[in-house]
């Protein structure tokens, strides 16, 4: 048995090797969205079955369980023969959703960690690359219907051979993509955080011995199933219901509905979705990969002590998902599902547990990315461009206090890009970049503001896409909360406003110099009766203009 | 982290929320980790401390001002590493609580919990050193650990074993480090001017005249000042990135009218420095031009922050008590202002004084320069 002692510093030890990982990767990257927004995650997995020992602490959340599923896929393909099998100095590229994946922008890499002539461990890391082809620039494509249209789908192929970039596969992975000439940079970004981990891996091993490390390993992942299991044992037994919903799959203008039921079992949790719709035209569909990590980090966000790690998700069993939305296979097109559909996932599992234990759970806060994408050409700069931006919402009200104003998503840590980047790096102006007035859920502890910004084209022609969320029902309000305000895009050109069809999903919207679009994002929902809400509470939400005092009145008749 | 004697700045320091603030500033990161971090065994049954902290109202258990919960300062009078004669009838509170909250869930005995609370403890603050160290490409096996505040002397020793730093830097006065630097501290000025074009497409005449600007603006500044100065000199450097990027790294000049392949083969070698990456594909991107003018004080004498006075010819132990070291060791208590400058001494020692104590661990040495800094040599 490893004394406790050696066991936290251990553990200490690999989550160090996987934040310097992440630190690496995103100083040395070219691409905003990993560099400024930290959509990247890096991680230790086990040697035999792909099984999550640490990632890094600033890696994205939804990542959280989805590199293990990606290694595991690799591991099974080089047992079968599909993949080569690994050599010292050889690092994998995969981006292929239906193997362990998210969406195509998310691409993974993976390298063997080699002790003694044998594979210790795999490391991973997943970064958004800013494009991976398809038919929008940037890959959400809000009327896709096929993984084809959404960009190249890479198996997993070696991209670095005994150390060595293979510049024939990078060739036909440049002729694919848009903006290839600066992908060289990320690349070799991301296999330097490998490269980083495995050396700091060494010197842990080095000096602990790897047998005392393995078994630490398996120590630690007893130790995060058993905490898991202790926390489980908080919520009063029962089975808790909830339903959210996707405003539309993009192409069919028909609302998508998650029904979860959590029930309590000697063993841990199981999360039913049975009576969830079946996979869609569009592509607000999940692969499992997917859908199991959004429960597993809305669990993490409800019981944040419990470490990242395999043992921590051994209590937690998803049912029902075959058939549904949430399990979709090839050819069906999935670009909403790490961004959007994952957080209507774990917006179910908060609904569903805010009943049973309502002092550790919030109502639900805005729960989308905000993915807008503008593709076009800079006349100015004499280059094509592809600028990303996602943006933060209002987080749901708590039983000690109103939520958070625009907050990062659920499955996220991103900062948004600042203004002044955006500004230097693509031809567009920021008229205003502010909250959402008015758009927290009402209730005794109120839902957070949203964001309220607009831009206006400066240069050259651009085409626009949205991949959004919550624009048909609002972020929902618990315990007699109120929902939050819904997400809306506007598209004002020559004096004109267009709102789009499916309301928070647009694509290739063609804009013009002095086009503009305004995005105000989702406020969070309600917790509690508004009528329990403090009057001085209200009346400074007045004074600060949060809410206007006809608003305030309405939605607190008795403030 | 100090490199080459001078502290660095950065334009990159986070102050809230992850934002970087763009400001040239001196480069300090705070760890989460304090003689108030409270120490506990969560649901799971893992030993952890911190970031919580019972602060200094109520404070550690030992403190007696109401504090229930055991923090890392309890876990070192337990130790015998504080003097626990300082602390009355609060040291026997701090005994119970951590048998009750950490020894009892482990199985360990007191002395055994709280060695387990000071080496996790020691563990995160090696690992946010690491994590500082790292950011900024550097090894620290190649630096020494400078020990400071009321806490620094406490841990570094077992710090620079975890980092295998080779060597502590212990200055006469830990406890007043911010205070004596506000007094004797260079006058500085720093600016920054920023371009943010491809380098192949910007004039270097422009360059030339802004770093000039920049230093002639400084020096004015700093001579107006009406303080005692030895001299005043100007320090140059660039932010660059390639062209597509958003993080910066710093390359410095050597004059205020570098060449253009002067800043290209700046760049390169200082990106290959951090990345072990070469992109010869990709422009470079000049972002800033900074100077900084500095105004030199006159040296301060260091060795007087000591009253030479009080200084004995032999190191001779006030006291002595046992403190743990993996088990009781009787140690010697020395007092910091009698001791020589021609020290030797072997670990275990503590060190006391007015504003710290020092921990001296078995199988070190300590020594002292002739400003009265105490050097600790630890053994890999």
């Amino acid at each position: 048995m490893i004394d406790p002692v050696t066991l936290a510093v251990i553990q200490a030890g690999l989550q160090q090797v996987c934040d310097e990982m992440d630190l690496t990767f995103s100083r040395a990257a070219f691409s905003p969205v990993i560099a400024e927004a930290d959509d990247r995650s890096d991680g230790i997995y086990a040697a035999d079955d792909g099984s999550l020992i640490a990632q890094g602490a600033k890696g994205l959340p939804v990542f959280v369980g989805v590199m293990q599923f990606s290694t595991r896929t690799i591991l099974d393909r080089i047992a079968k023969g599909l993949t080569a099998a690994p050599e010292p100095g050889d690092i994998y590229i995969v981006n292929d959703p239906y193997l362990g994946g998210t969406h195509l922008m998310d691409v993974r890499f993976a390298m063997p960690v080699w002790r003694e002539g044998r594979i210790f461990c795999w490391l991973s890391n997943t970064g958004h690359w800013p494009d991976t082809g398809g038919a929008v620039p940037g890959g959400f494509s809000a009327s896709a219907t096929s993984a084809e249209q959404e960009g190249l789908r890479l198996p997993p192929v070696k991209l670095f051979k005994k150390g060595v970039l293979d510049t024939e596969i990078y060739q036909i992975i440049c002729s694919n993509i848009r903006v290839s000439e600066q992908r060289i940079g990320d690349v070799k970004a991301q296999a330097s955080a490998l490269l980083v981990g495995e050396k700091r891996l060494a010197a842990l091993l080095d000096r602990y011995g790897d047998a005392t490390v393995t078994e630490a390993i398996a120590a630690m992942r007893a130790f995060a199933a058993q905490q898991m299991r202790a926390l489980i044992g908080l919520i009063p037994p029962g089975t808790w219901r909830s339903t959210a919903i996707v405003d539309s799959d993009g192409v069919v203008n028909q609302p998508l509905t998650i029904a979860l039921a959590v029930t309590t079992t000697p063993e841990g949790l199981t999360f039913d979705f049975a009576g969830t719709s079946p996979p869609c035209m569009g592509p607000m569909n999940s692969v499992r990969a997917t859908t199991l990590s959004s429960v597993y980090l809305a669990m993490r966000h409800i019981f944040p002590d419990v470490p990242i790690s395999a043992g921590a998700f051994e209590p937690l069993t998803v049912t029902g998902i075959e058939g549904t939305f949430l399990d979709a296979h090839y050819p069906r097109p999935v670009s909403g599902c790490a961004a959007e559909v994952s957080q209507r996932i774990a917006e179910a599992v908060f609904a569903a547990l805010v009943q049973a234990i309502p002092d550790r759970v919030t109502a639900s806060p805005a729960g989308t990315s905000g993915n807008f994408g503008l593709g076009g050409h800079d006349p100015e700069k004499g280059r094509d461009y592809v600028m990303y931006q996602i943006s933060g919402g209002g987080y749901g009200g708590f039983t000690g206090g109103d939520g958070i104003a625009n907050g990062c998503s659920t499955i996220g840590i991103s900062k948004a890009p600042p203004v002044e980047i955006m500004e230097q790096t693509y031809p567009v102006l920021y008229r205003h970049y502010a909250l959402h007035e008015g758009s927290g859920g009402a209730g005794q502890q109120r839902g957070g503001l949203g964001l309220d910004y607009e831009i206006e084209l400066l240069r050259g022609t651009a085409r626009a896409s949205f991949v959004m969320d919550h624009g048909r029902t609002g972020p929902q309000g618990a315990l007699g909360g109120q929902d939050g305000a819904v997400n809306r895009v506007e598209v004002i050109r020559g004096g004109t406003t267009l709102i789009p069809e499916h309301l928070s999903k647009a694509q290739d919207i063609t804009l013009t110099p002095g086009d503009r679009v305004r995005v105000r994002t989702p406020g969070g929902g309600g917790y509690g009766p508004p009528a329990a809400r403090d009057p001085a509470l209200v009346a400074e939400d007045v004074r600060l203009g949060r809410y206007t005092a006809k608003e305030a009145a309405r939605l607190w008749p008795n403030g | 982290m100090i490199r080459g004697g001078v502290a660095p700045v950065s334009n990159e320091i986070e102050v809230e929320y992850a934002m970087p603030i763009h400001v040239p500033m001196v480069d300090v990161r705070t760890v989460g980790a304090g003689g108030g971090s409270i120490a506990r065994v969560d649901a799971g049954g893992m030993l952890r401390v911190g970031p919580e902290s019972a602060g200094s109202v109520p404070g550690p258990v030992c403190y007696g001002r109401g504090g229930t919960r055991v923090t890392i300062s309890d876990a070192n009078l337990i130790l015998g590493r504080l003097p626990a004669s300082r602390f009355g009838q609060a040291a026997e509170a701090a005994h119970l609580a951590m048998a009750d909250q950490i020894g009892a869930p482990l199985g360990l005995s007191v002395e055994a919990a709280a060695e387990a609370v000071v080496r996790i403890a020691n563990t995160h603050m090696a690992g946010a050193i690491r994590m500082v160290s790292i950011s900024l490409g550097a090894d620290p096996r190649d630096f020494a650990l400078f020990a400071f505040g009321g806490a620094g002397p406490l841990h570094s020793v077992a710090l620079a074993r975890e980092l295998n730093v080779p060597k502590v830097l212990i200055p006469a006065r830990p406890g007043i480090t911010n205070a004596l630097g506000c007094v004797v501290a260079d006058l500085r000025h720093d600016f920054v001017r920023t371009l943010n074009r491809p380098l192949d497409t910007v004039e270097m005449t422009e360059v030339h005249a802004t770093l000039a600007g920049q230093e002639a603006i400084g020096r004015r500044l700093v001579s107006a000042e009406r303080i005692a100065l030895q001299g005043t000199k100007a320090i140059f450097s660039a932010d660059m990135q390639f062209v597509g990027q958003t993080h910066l790294l710093r390359v410095p000049l050597a004059t205020p009218s570098p060449s253009r392949a002067d800043l290209q083969a700046g760049f390169e070698a200082a990106y290959h420095a951090r990345f072990r990456v070469d992109l010869p594909m990709i422009r470079a991107n000049l972002v800033n031009l900074n100077c900084s003018v500095i105004g030199v004080r006159p040296a301060f004498d260091l060795s007087r922050l000591i009253d030479p006075k009080d200084r004995q010819p032999k190191a001779e132990p006030a006291a002595t008590r046992p403190v743990w070291f993996g088990q009781w060791v009787d140690t010697p208590v020395y007092w910091r202002d009698h001791l020589p400058l021609d020290l030797d001494l072997q670990g275990p020692a503590i060190i006391e004084q007015m504003d710290t104590t020092t921990v001296i661990d078995p199988g070190t040495t300590v020594s002292s320069d002739a400003d009265g800094n105490l050097i600790v040599a630890v053994s890999p």
